[in-house]
């Protein structure tokens, strides 16, 4: 069930009218069962996954809160090789036999592959990361084992969240979801300003945006160097506005409820370094990535090898966490690699109160690199991936070439020119934002948003897409 | 609280402008596949005979040619990728007007007689939906669709697209009269891409002869020959080299001769020798200009026989 579907809007009223009239002793129960139908919507059968990950980490939790720390390891590594058995078997199994046939190619020993066909559980690496950090706080002491199974399914599988994120910690969402406040106007008008600054993000922005990248990235040898340097542009906009879009409206379905979700996205574009980038890019995975990756491996402190190592795993392993291909291992080498040619170079970020002049070049620098990155992320495959950006740096340039996608595969003009103009749109209402613009804030006031309902009629694309997000 | 109303209100006023706004204009198109649409619902003009079908009637059936051949008013409402489940609406409306003695030659290709699991172009149907008989057919391929497109408030607005625009904007700024015929020539000659596509796909190309869409199509027959209206199944040309096999043919033809025994002509054009020349297609169910013209022909023939 996708937030920009019809069906969305009748389970979501449902969820809250029945929510609203439920006593409030068993409102975990009425959301419990409302998470458990959103995601059996999909598909009924994995709900069992997401069952067995919740009683194996219930029970080690448990366990380990009996258990002086010295004694919890054992649980803490079944609660842990589980939940990445899980993701390995759904997700991961066949990208490694194909690495391992491959290898094995090349040293020409006889191998046969296995084949686990299998379809991919939406949003595994979502729910299972967002366990797993439980399970490893609990073990650290930062918190206490819930007791409440019901409760602690609901943190689990909570459906604002469930299947793209933000990935919240038990710290700040345990304590949310166990106060099932009443429902109040003062939320409501929050949540549904997060919900249409969602929906414009998502249909009008990306779904227009991924037209043309669609039609560019699914077949790069028909299209010119520019054609291909837009169409990456393009991507850099649309997954950004698809997956803060499917955030804000999490949070703002959130919000309805009176549970506040983490901010996912910071205006990750008006960065000046990429480590400031990941700041503000997915919040919630990137200190996922810090706390339970980075820091265990030893941080910063340590040798300057040795951290130089610790940052390119952690990306290494974030790319792979974004899909069982060589596309995102590759994005997630170039950014780490990119970190350390910062911390080589000395480069320092965040500078607000530098100049114009040298922000811009930083920002565009910046800019530059995460389109880089973008490239592979978007590529179909990894020779798709370095025959783009072959062509850009080799092949001539003219404008005439960004038209050419027009008229296939259903990109009009009209799509070109809205998808420049939308994007102008949410770099002028960002900067705004970024820069404290007061007399261009907007968000708050009511006629804006009843604009924003006019612009998400008008404007937007509604062919059923997904969010980029769910296949993670 | 009361703010919140008047901009709620605000908001609705809106749409529903833009809404009733685009359902009106979409309504006035004259050509296009949509002004075929708008003829059969919105108008009463008389024709002797008609050609209803997907593509392979809409660029075989030279209309102006037949008419003149019969000395008779022809039009062809072939609609491209419409196939009798999803057109059926429309000529369930159309009979409801058409006097006896009327000729109605249903165009079938292959695929003619499936049962579509979309909607084809839905978004140059969202303006007909209050039309009993078209809302009817069109529910059954795609009901959520179809339901929320005619009863949820607004949900029609987010159906039209830049397709409709690009339609309406046409017809705005051209002002194009009403055509006299619906035939579409094909200036094509064969695409070799797609005929290598095509032929490594033998296995694949089926006919198709859903009993659903069959008892539809007997129920609007069954409608028409109340009326004295006259009906003709055409089974266009197929093009078939050597090697070439179909499969569920036999199933596709004893279905529409089937119909012969309420008194409907059946034409075959399936095994005609025509089907044979590869210049006249260009893919395997399209007939080019050159072949609909000679199809036309023969069509004509026939009808005199």
């Amino acid at each position: 069930m996708l937030f920009n579907s019809f069906e969305f809007l009748l389970f979501f009223l449902l969820s809250l009218a029945t929510y609203a009239v439920t006593p409030k002793k068993f409102r975990w129960l009425q959301l419990l069962i409302f998470s458990y139908g959103f995601y059996m919507w999909w598909n009924p059968k994995y709900i069992l996954l997401i069952v067995v990950s919740t009683l194996i980490d219930y029970w080690c939790s448990l366990q380990m809160g009996k258990l002086p720390k010295v004694k919890r390891k054992p649980f803490l590594w079944l609660s842990i090789l589980s939940n990445l058995g899980i993701l390995f078997a759904f997700k991961y199994f066949n990208f490694f036999a194909d690495a391992a046939q491959n290898i094995s190619t090349f040293l020409n020993i006889s191998y046969s592959k296995p084949f686990f066909e299998v379809l991919l559980p939406m949003g595994i690496s979502f729910y299972t990361f967002q366990t797993m950090s439980f399970s490893i706080d609990v073990y650290n002491d930062k918190i206490k084992p819930e007791k409440h199974l019901g409760i602690f399914a609901l943190y689990v599988s909570y459906f604002p969240q469930l299947v793209a994120g933000p990935i919240e910690r038990a710290s700040h969402l345990l304590p949310q979801i166990k106060n099932f406040h009443a429902i109040h106007w003062s939320n409501i008008s929050i949540g549904f300003r997060w919900i249409i600054l969602g929906l414009i993000k998502k249909v009008v922005i990306a779904d227009r945006l991924a037209l043309y990248t669609d039609s560019v990235y699914n077949n790069p040898s028909n299209f010119g160097a520019l054609t291909l340097v837009l169409a990456t542009m393009f991507f850099a906009f649309q997954i950004y506005c698809d997956f803060s879009g499917y955030s804000d409206i999490a949070v703002g379905v959130a919000r309805f409820f009176n549970v506040k979700l983490m901010e996912n996205f910071k205006m990750p574009y008006f960065s000046t370094s990429i480590s400031e980038f990941w700041k503000r890019w997915h919040i919630s995975l990137s200190t996922w990535f810090r706390d339970y990756v980075y820091i265990p491996l030893g941080g910063n402190r340590t040798v300057k090898w040795k951290w130089y190592y610790n940052l390119f795993v952690t990306f290494l392993i974030s790319g792979l966490w974004h899909g069982a291909n060589w596309t995102f291992v590759i994005w997630g080498a170039l950014h780490g690699i990119f970190l350390i040619l910062a911390i080589v170079f000395n480069q320092k970020g965040e500078e607000k109160n530098t100049s114009t002049f040298k922000y811009l070049i930083k920002n565009i620098w910046v800019f530059m690199l995460v389109l880089l990155g973008w490239v592979f992320f978007r590529a179909n495959s990894v020779n798709e991936g370095f025959y783009i950006v072959k062509t850009i740096v080799s092949s001539s340039w003219s404008i005439s070439q960004i038209f050419t996608p027009i008229g296939s595969n259903n990109v009009y003009n009209l799509d070109l020119m809205l998808s420049c103009f939308w994007i102008l749109g949410l770099l002028f209402f960002e900067a705004a934002y970024f820069f404290n613009w007061n007399r261009f804030k907007i968000a708050n006031k009511p006629a804006m948003i009843s604009i924003g309902v006019i612009i998400i009629f008008l404007f937007g694309v509604f062919e059923s897409k997904q969010f980029i997000y769910f296949q993670f | 609280m009361k703010t919140t109303i008047k901009y709620v209100l605000a908001v609705a006023l809106v749409l529903g402008v833009f809404q009733y706004s685009i359902t009106y204009l979409m309504k006035t198109i004259k050509t296009h596949e949509v002004g075929k649409i708008n003829r059969i619902l919105f108008s009463d003009e008389k024709f002797d005979i008609t050609f209803w079908g997907s593509s392979t009637t809409q660029n075989h059936f030279n209309d102006s040619l037949i008419g003149a051949q019969l000395n008779k008013k022809a039009f062809n409402f072939g609609i491209n990728g419409t196939s009798i489940d999803q057109y059926q609406g429309l000529l369930n409306h159309y009979l409801d007007r058409a006097d006896s003695g009327e000729i109605v030659v249903i165009g079938l290709d292959i695929h003619g007689l499936v049962k579509r699991k979309a909607l084809y172009q839905s978004y140059y149907y969202i303006h007909t939906l209050s039309n009993p008989y078209l809302f009817q057919a069109l529910k059954n391929i795609d009901f959520g669709y179809v339901w929320k497109s005619e009863f949820v408030p607004f949900y029609k607005l987010t159906q039209y697209g830049k397709h409709n625009l690009t339609v309406i904007k046409k017809e705005l700024v051209k002002k194009p009269k009403l055509p006299k015929f619906g035939f579409y020539p094909q200036f094509k000659s064969w695409q070799s891409k797609k005929e290598a596509r095509q032929d490594g796909e033998i296995a694949l190309d089926s006919a198709y002869a859903n009993v659903q869409v069959i008892t539809n199509l007997n129920q609007i027959i069954d409608k028409g020959l109340k009326k004295g209206i006259q009906f003709i199944i055409v089974a266009t040309p197929l093009f078939r080299n050597v090697d070439r096999k179909v499969k569920g043919i036999e199933t596709f033809e004893k279905s529409i001769f089937a119909l012969e025994q309420k008194g409907v002509k059946v034409f075959n054009f399936i095994n005609h020798k025509i089907c044979m020349e590869k210049d006249l297609f260009y893919n395997n169910t399209h007939l080019n200009n050159t072949g609909a013209n000679l199809f036309s022909e023969l069509f004509f023939e026939k009808i005199i026989e």
